[in-house]
């Protein structure tokens, strides 16, 4: 996911006159939405594509294997930086573009927290990975696309009990 | 390309090599197969299986036709059913049980 500064139009009425004011807010690129910017900055589409990762931590987490409590954590490496990490008990956003709106919050305040009881759903963590990987554990690299995720890889760590 | 399709009947490919989606008349039982056993999905199902198990003890020579709801809420209301099962003990999603179901038709196929 890249984030980039982007200008979107507010026009408001104020006593009978027309105002345009513009704002300038942070947004996760997509190809789909955001092609034409893409493309004049010379970027290769193919590297902004977010709704790949909703779509795998939707199938993380939709699983009867989640459901069952069997999953410990995921994590999530960016590629320009950074990695966070999703608790597994989360309900993410079902939609891509709310699931952009969540990450983007993300980004920017370090860490998601649930409406009423305050506890922290995503977090930024700290790399490399290996900090936070069990200490017995064995890692199986299975989603590491270079060029096709700006996502380097997603690693979600099995709870030890259920073994 | 949904909203074409729903004005257009019919979405063709690039190519002219055919129509790729089409709509249909209801009902939807005039398109199922002759011989098919038709199986419909619910997590409030009393009949809980093991989806494997239940791909591999139908009929050979039966076709099966697998009613799957789009929505988490609800049940399918459907008079066309022979059979309700339910595939796992905690409700899935319509994606995660359509795995399930591909799974399952994968490994009874032997298709690796």
């Amino acid at each position: 996911m890249g984030a980039a500064s982007r200008e979107s139009l507010f026009v408001g009425r104020c006593k009978g006159c027309l105002r345009v004011q513009l704002l300038r807010k942070w947004k996760i690129l997509n190809s789909d939405e955001d092609a034409q910017f893409l493309l004049k900055q010379k970027k290769n589409l193919n590297d902004y594509r977010p709704d790949i990762i909703h779509e795998a931590l939707r199938c993380i987490l939709d699983s009867p294997l989640n459901k069952a409590g069997m999953v410990g954590a995921i994590y999530v490496k960016i590629d320009q930086g950074g990695m966070f990490e999703v608790k597994p008990h989360v309900q993410l956003p079902q939609t891509c573009s709310r699931f952009c709106g969540v990450i983007m919050d993300l980004l920017q305040k370090s860490l998601v927290r649930a409406k009423h009881t305050n506890e922290v759903l995503l977090h930024v963590v700290e790399e490399p990975i290996t900090h936070h990987l069990p200490v017995n554990s064995y890692t199986v690299v299975g989603l590491y696309c270079f060029k096709l995720l700006n996502i380097f890889g997603i690693i979600f760590i099995l709870s030890c009990c259920g073994f | 390309m949904k909203a074409e399709l729903l004005q257009k009947f019919s979405i063709k490919s690039k190519g002219g090599h055919g129509k790729l989606l089409r709509l249909i008349q209801n009902p939807v039982t005039d398109h199922s197969p002759i011989n098919s056993c038709k199986v419909g999905l619910s997590f409030s199902s009393q009949k809980t299986v093991q989806l494997r198990d239940y791909v591999s003890d139908a009929n050979c020579n039966e076709n099966l036709v697998f009613v799957v709801g789009a929505m988490a809420h609800g049940k399918i209301d459907a008079d066309y059913i022979d059979d309700l099962i339910s595939v796992s003990g905690y409700p899935l999603s319509a994606g995660t049980c359509l795995r399930r179901i591909c799974i399952a038709l994968e490994r009874n196929l032997k298709i690796q």
